[in-house]
């Protein structure tokens, strides 16, 4: 069986929007932490995290997040 | 197909019916082991009860109730900071928790070996299995919230 790990681009597209770590996690009411682990692929978000993430980040969730 | 990470946390939170069923077996351990160490030493009292054996007694069994419906329900005294509410959060608290059961299982397991050859009472035990349940649960929760604090 192939192993499958989520791999996302949350870093980039945090930082085209122009947003730190901690005003992104303020806008979807989570920890900086939250954001941190989920950029480095430590934390794989719910669904709902996913799709917060992606509207807060004006993203479709499958450019945000994508099997690896 | 199965996602892998380093350790993906949210499959820790799958499977509610084994997580509710680990929290009861938990829960319900806390209260038997504090229960019982505490009736144990009833048991031995020969001489009259003086007021700080009733407040020894009657403490732990307080605690016991406490920590099994704090292990088992949503019951708490204060309201939870919405901060310690995070998604992130919730999920190393569970994974804290599976830790914590399967450390006290083990110690349990241990004191009951060690039981087999010495005089240990389980009033003796009983307060290390539930320290080593709660630090290496403390622990785990510490180290998996570390993960996310550096950049």
């Amino acid at each position: 069986m192939t192993e499958t790990s989520l791999g996302n681009r949350l870093r980039a597209a945090r930082g085209g929007a122009g947003l730190t770590q901690a005003e992104l996690a303020e806008r979807i009411s989570v920890s900086r932490k939250t954001i941190n682990t989920v950029e480095n692929g430590v934390f794989i978000p719910s669904t709902l995290l996913a799709l917060k993430l992606a509207a807060t980040l004006k993203m479709r969730v499958e450019d945000l997040f994508f099997l690896k | 197909m199965e996602l892998h990470g380093d350790p993906p946390v949210p499959a820790l939170l799958k499977d509610p019916t084994i997580r509710r069923r680990r929290a009861i077996v938990a829960g319900a351990l806390v209260f038997v082991l504090i229960g019982l160490g505490s009736l144990q030493s009833m048991s031995h009292h020969d001489e009259a009860w003086r007021l700080v054996d009733i407040i020894k007694i009657g403490s732990l069994m307080a605690l016991a109730v406490v920590l099994s419906l704090r292990s088992t329900t949503g019951f708490r005294i204060t309201p939870r900071d919405p901060a310690l509410e995070d998604e992130l959060t919730q999920a190393n608290r569970a994974n804290a928790a599976q830790t914590g059961f399967w450390a006290m299982i083990a110690a349990t397991v241990l004191a009951f070996v060690a039981g087999l050859n010495s005089d240990l009472t389980l009033a003796e035990t009983a307060p290390l299995i539930l320290g080593v349940g709660a630090i290496s649960a403390a622990a785990r929760f510490v180290i998996l919230e570390r993960r996310g604090a550096d950049d």
